[in-house]
């Protein structure tokens, strides 16, 4: 996967050393069974460690960070298999025993990568926000500081986004 | 996977459009899609299928990440057949957020059962916030023991740092499930509803808030029980949020968005309120099948705070083209219902669990519902009416208690001016959103705690005095709940001064304990309010040096702000004269007094209201010292700053009616102050306090005792005494002032020994209270010489009455009434002589300061006219009639001589 578009070329090292970081939490935290107060504690986590070492811009590395869970990923689901559906990767749910008796279906890692893959080239900034939302875990108020915009945009971006991917992931079969 | 549009710039155009449509209203969509469309139907049936795509309710963008990703380590869970405590792993349940579930037996052979025990993971074990949520989780269940709630079993640690619990296993399937299966009737599935009520109930009741109640953490067994589970995320109502700032980003998504309420969404302060909530879209899903909000109608809300009012679910059955008869039984109470659990103001909704059932049930049985859209607005006005009596009651204490200080009616005042205000926030939040922020926060804050207070409050069996709300208000478990360290100042300092103005001195100063040492270094508003309220409690326990110290701290601790504002520099000045007063130095008293009055009079950072109460209360001390014109120059002052303010008539009216009558009563217009009392005695419209009447009935069993009446005086003296006593303490300054205007009144009423009796046990108790000290030691001289009238006894009075009649110009009148009542009283035992040489003093005493045509100053014209041998004036005989009446013995006596 390509470094992020349009971020400097001193950031490279950063996105690797984010990367790596991210990696390491990811999987002690997928490994135990994941964790709904995750998301956003695991980029923040990340980002606070390397928030120390260098003094960045703080929009620039969440979209850093947000990046890097995406490909983190992404490289989990494709090391894990090659099946489709699941791609290695399977949905818990979360609800005790309740859950037990409502299994619900599993995310299409890479169908989603494919589908962002397909919005980013037709429009990044549409493709920005689902990545800082999802991967990143970013709120609204926290996406319109970092993409410089308004919370009102934001969300039509944001619904704009969901309703195109949502609409592959239905397609192509791991969807609702 | 096929794809429609495979090129990209046709893709960004439908995008472009998918993103305007979204902007429109949905019935315009179609018209303005097939003119901007046009030719290109391809693309208007992309657009079209993303339309449709935004519609769905719950995609996986919509959930959070990692809750949907698990790494497949395939194989059976490694963990079955491990033996955990007593238990035996079967199966996996489920996976949460910080563990697994599993099915598990007891192998103890002694009796075999099946539960459902919850492990944290292995990778928890360092991590101190799971550890503690694991823990918190398992301690609610332990207190959560109730028939709808997933009974705790056992618990303990598995291998190294492994906490694990045990709960009943629940073979049953979800809510939602479960009523879909069956197609049970509406009437079944309210009945399944009242008992998700009651379990919630019961944990509201503890002070567990649920904070994700779902169907799926519903379950409903096998006999019909509903079973709550998964307080995984519940908060307990008197902890802080969680401190480190990453958990408040984390707690942002720890609920399930189609349940949550918008002040979970938006972050804001959760409450009992956010589970009513959820409680209205579990009903709303029960009674339609399907949810009030599209998924994207919840996020927008969470984005932009623009979650509108639902749509009713009469409504929104009738737009799916529902079955006219349930559509129908769902239209009006229900709809009511459920529409005010889904109130965005979360003091909208209902105030508990219980009232949502009550009225469930009410609508079952045909009864009219209690919900209205302006519940809260009701339960508000009804809070402060009662809040407002209490008020009322100790403003009326501090007044009716003249020989103490009125300064807590600015405390009154204040405090009835917040929790007025906190109400009124209460209603119009919306609209003060852009007042400043600070204020704004406490008053949001207030208006949370006020709502949680109400909460509470309207539970069944609640007691609903006053006093039982202060306490339920000062809970710290409550208090704990609301705001940042700054804001919990603010609100404990609101707190006390309500305390402090219902004279609940002791539990003020516990507060005061309490917030004081959290309160940070250096100067600041609370620290300076919080240290005047110290001082001003400490003068009514008594602890005259407390007060002192808390005075100096308070000025030290007063911002810029409030030096040049003046208020709270008027209040110091206030209470310095009460402990001057106190400690007998009425000089010095008086002029601190005036001081106060005249900084109140130019202050800036008060209201016409609590200025008034300032020069009301210098009005009182003016009393004290008994100078009685301009006593009611400032009554009058106050009366008119008041009247401008449009302060409540009746306030005002029995301030000054209180005034009058205590001023009648000083300058011996003994029958004219007997009428004033009976006429505020008469007036039931404005609620009072315990001490309040108690101070004014001893003013009247003294006007009695005067009158010669004193059958009458000593029938309602110890009933007022008592009530005095037993309301603030016996060992309170005011309990005492009280013993000792009823000993006096039993000594006017020729009860020597009784009063002589009483004032042994109390003087112990006086050694602390200098002013008073002074008055019981002319009591007693008075007594021993009505009990044994010798040249020595009399000496003694002789001796130190004009030395207490120095200390100002309401002790002067004291002794000037007290020797001519003693001259008359030895004139009657026959003791002729020891009568003149009374009155010579008096006459001394007396000076010019006895002003007035009261029975006093006539008394002095007469003794006057007896030493020169003359006989009486007649208009002094006729005055002294219309002051005490033509039958008094007094007016006999002197007109036979």
């Amino acid at each position: 996967m390509d470094r992020p578009t349009g971020a400097p070329q001193d950031a490279a090292g950063l996105f690797d050393r984010l990367y790596d970081e991210l990696k390491r939490i990811a999987h002690r935290h997928l490994a135990s069974g994941g964790n709904t107060l995750a998301t956003t504690a695991l980029v923040h986590e990340a980002y606070l460690k390397l928030a120390e070492v260098r003094v960045v811009d703080e929009a620039h590395l969440l979209n850093l960070a947000s990046r890097a869970m995406r490909q983190v990923l992404v490289d989990m689901a494709r090391a894990r298999g090659r099946d489709k559906r699941g791609a290695g990767l399977q949905l818990v749910t979360l609800d005790d025993q309740g859950a037990a008796q409502t299994p619900d279906e599993g995310l299409d890692v890479l169908a989603l990568e494919q589908s962002l893959s397909r919005l980013e080239r037709a429009d990044a900034r549409l493709a920005q926000v689902v990545q800082l939302h999802f991967f990143g875990g970013l709120s609204f108020p926290e996406m319109s500081r970092v993409l410089g915009v308004t919370e009102r945009t934001v969300f039509r971006d944001w619904r704009t986004a969901r309703a195109l991917i949502h609409a592959d992931l239905a397609q192509s079969g791991a969807g609702p | 996977m096929t794809i429609p549009v495979t090129n990209t710039d046709r893709l960004a155009r439908a995008l472009q459009l998918l993103g305007e449509c979204l902007e429109l209203p949905t019935t315009e969509r179609e018209a303005w899609l097939t003119q901007q469309c046009g030719e290109d139907l391809a693309l208007k049936s992309e657009v079209t299928r993303l339309l449709m795509a935004d519609d769905a309710l719950d995609g996986p963008l919509d959930r959070p990440l990692l809750e949907q990703v698990q790494s497949a380590d395939t194989g059976p869970d490694p963990r079955i057949g491990v033996q955990v405590g007593p238990f035996v792993l079967r199966a996996l349940l489920g996976r949460g957020g910080m563990g697994a579930v599993y099915r598990a037996e007891r192998n103890d052979g002694e009796f075999d059962q099946s539960v459902a025990l919850k492990l944290l993971g292995s990778s928890f074990g360092n991590d101190a916030l799971a550890l503690r949520r694991f823990a918190q989780e398992r301690q609610f269940l332990v207190r959560l023991q109730h028939p709808n709630i997933a009974r705790f079993l056992d618990g303990g640690v598995f291998g190294d740092a492994q906490p694990w619990y045990a709960m009943e296993l629940v073979e049953g399937e979800s809510l939602t499930h479960h009523v879909t299966r069956l197609d049970l009737p509406l009437r079944a599935r309210l009945a399944l509803f009242m008992q998700v009520c009651d379990a919630v109930q019961y944990a509201h009741q503890n002070l567990v808030l649920h904070r994700d109640l779902k169907p799926a953490n519903i379950l409903v067994d096998t006999n019909g029980q509903v079973k709550l589970l998964d307080f995984g995320i519940a908060k307990h109502l008197g902890e802080f949020a969680d401190a480190p700032s990453t958990a408040t980003h984390a707690g942002h998504r720890a609920y399930t968005p189609d349940y949550a309420a918008p002040e979970q969404i938006s972050g804001g302060a959760v409450s009992t309120a956010t589970d009513l909530y959820a409680l209205g879209v579990i009903a709303f899903e029960l009674m339609t099948g399907k949810r009030p909000f599209a998924r994207n109608e919840v996020l927008r809300a969470g984005a932009l705070g623009e979650l509108g009012l639902a749509e009713s679910p009469s409504k929104r059955l009738a737009r799916e083209q529902g079955d006219s008869r349930a559509i129908a039984a769902l239209r009006g109470d229900l709809d009511t219902i459920v529409l005010t659990c889904l109130q965005s103001d979360p003091a909208r909704r209902y105030a508990s669990a219980s009232a949502l059932k009550r009225d469930i049930e009410r609508h079952l049985s045909g009864l009219p519902i209690e919900a209205r859209p302006d519940s809260f607005v009701y339960r508000s006005s009804k809070f402060v009416q009662r809040h407002r009596l209490a008020v009322t009651a100790g403003v009326l204490f501090a007044l009716a208690l003249i020989a103490s200080t009125t300064f807590s009616l600015i405390q009154a005042q204040r405090a009835e001016r917040e929790s007025a205000r906190a109400a009124e926030l209460a209603l119009s939040a919306q609209r003060e959103r852009d007042a400043a922020l600070d204020e704004m926060r406490l008053q949001e804050v207030l208006r949370e705690h006020f709502v949680a207070v109400l909460n509470r409050a309207t539970e069944p069996g609640t007691a609903i005095d006053p006093e039982s709300l202060m306490d339920l208000a000062a809970d710290p478990g409550l208090l704990g709940a609301f705001g940042d360290p700054n804001m919990q100042a603010a609100l404990r300092l609101t707190l006390i001064d309500l305390l402090v103005h219902r004279a609940e001195f002791p539990k003020a100063l516990e507060m005061l304990d309490r917030l004081e040492p959290t309160l940070p270094e250096g100067p600041g508003r609370i620290k300076a309010l919080a240290a005047a309220n110290r001082a001003f409690s400490a003068i009514r326990v008594g602890q005259l040096d407390i007060a002192e110290a808390s005075l100096a701290r308070a000025e030290q601790n007063m911002t810029a702000e409030q030096h040049a504002g003046g208020m709270l520099v008027a209040r110091i000045s206030m209470m310095r004269g009460m402990v001057l007063r106190a400690k007998g130095d009425a000089a010095s008293a008086s002029i601190a007094s005036r001081e106060a009055a005249a900084q109140a009079m130019t202050a800036t950072d008060t209201t016409a209201l609590e200025r008034g109460s300032v020069v009301g209360a210098v009005a009182t001390a003016m009393l004290l010292e008994g100078n009685l014109d301009a006593a009611i120059d400032f009554a009058g002052q106050a009366e008119a700053i008041w009247s401008e303010s449009n302060v409540s008539t009746n306030f005002a009216t029995r301030t000054i009616a209180t005034q009058r009558a205590n001023a009648l009563f000083i300058r011996g217009d003994l029958l004219a102050a007997k009428a004033a009392l009976d006429a505020i005695n008469a007036d039931t419209t404005v609620s009072e306090s315990a001490p309040a009447r108690a101070a004014r009935d001893l003013t009247e069993a003294k006007v009695l005792a005067l009158l010669a009446r004193p059958g009458e005086a000593v029938a309602i003296l110890d009933p007022a005494v008592d009530r005095m006593c037993k309301s603030v303490g016996e060992t309170s300054p005011d309990c005492l002032r009280m013993t000792l205007g009823g000993i006096d009144t039993l000594q006017l009423s020729g009860k020597t020994t009784e009063a002589k009796a009483r004032l042994d046990r109390i003087r112990p108790a006086l050694a602390a209270q200098p002013a008073l000290m002074t008055s019981s030691n002319g009591f007693a001289n008075f007594i021993a010489l009505r009990d044994t009238p010798t040249e020595a006894s009399l000496q003694t009075v002789l001796d130190t009455m004009p030395t207490i009649a120095s200390a100002g110009a309401l002790a002067r009148r004291n002794v000037v009434r007290a020797l001519l009542l003693l001259a008359e009283s030895m004139q009657v035992s026959g003791y002729e002589d020891f009568a003149r040489r009374l009155a010579a003093s008096a006459i001394t005493t007396a000076g010019d300061a006895i002003d007035g045509n009261g029975m006093d100053q006539n008394l002095l014209t007469l003794w006057q006219a007896r030493l020169n041998q003359e006989s009486p004036p007649p208009a002094a005989l006729e005055a002294l009639a219309k002051a005490i009446g033509p039958e008094h013995p007094l007016v006999l006596a002197h007109s036979s001589r």
